[in-house]
């Protein structure tokens, strides 16, 4: 079975934190701290930690 | 030796239907180690504006590395001025055939820097920026948008393509009067 993509992530759970292993989303929690804490309850170690943007918020253009 | 990562594409919020161009970063999936064993990877943003590689607090606490208080700076970022606290980190770059939620990547290069942990921005949009200290000055980083690539080559292979020296070219010519 293929993986979801980032994109496809992004768009089921957008605004929160997730944590994808083996090509599924493991966790998704609004912060990353509740997040971490979620995974370590679960001891769930391995796992790929990234934000999905929520769908109205501004386009991140630069950080600088 | 070189590693070629395709960029990640993130969703385009809305408004954007217009645009009709993919919204592409340039990513690598990356570990971190402390005192706790590298286990999570994280999704970094390639940023040759940013002059260090920096992350937010909770990283920190996750992989067992105490920001050092006597190296503790003010940056402006995204708009804001926000405390930064460093802490000298090992980083991994995972390789490009390594997938997101990969629990065992390959890792390709390893090296130590100064990683700036952000004390009052939780909730950062990337959970690590690679900028020019700690990440440029360890590799030539190459990026093409109509590749949709960014190559990660050896720090000498900037020089060796292109060697110091005088400019290439016809010498400019003289001033048509003299002062």
């Amino acid at each position: 079975m293929e993986h979801p993509s980032i994109v496809e992530i992004q768009e089921k759970w957008a605004g929160l934190w997730v944590a994808v292993k083996n090509g599924e989303v493991v966790e998704a929690r609004p912060t990353p701290d509740a997040l971490v804490l979620a995974l370590r309850e679960r001891d769930i170690a391995g796992a790929t930690i990234f934000r999905c943007p929520s769908t109205d918020e501004a386009e991140l253009v630069g950080l600088g | 030796m070189s590693w070629s990562y395709d960029y990640v594409e993130e969703k385009r919020g809305e408004g954007w239907a217009w645009h009709h161009k993919a919204l592409l970063r340039p990513a690598v999936l990356i570990q971190l180690a402390g005192s706790n064993p590298a286990a999570d990877t994280f999704v970094a943003l390639v940023d040759s504006g940013c002059d260090h590689v920096l992350a937010p607090e909770w990283l920190a606490r996750l992989i067992g590395v105490e920001p050092d208080l006597n190296r503790e700076v003010s940056i402006r970022i995204a708009g804001a001025s926000r405390r930064v606290r460093f802490a000298d980190v090992t980083l991994r770059l995972c390789s490009p055939a390594a997938s997101i939620g990969d629990p065992e990547p390959a890792i390709v290069a390893e090296w130590q820097a100064q990683v700036g942990f952000f004390l009052d921005w939780a909730d950062p949009p990337w959970s690590l920026i690679l900028g020019q200290s700690g990440f440029f000055d360890q590799f030539t980083v190459v990026m093409s948008r109509l590749a949709q690539r960014l190559t990660i080559e050896p720090a000498d292979f900037h020089d060796e393509q292109y060697p110091p020296g005088p400019a290439q070219g016809p010498p400019p010519a003289p001033p048509r009067f003299q002062p």
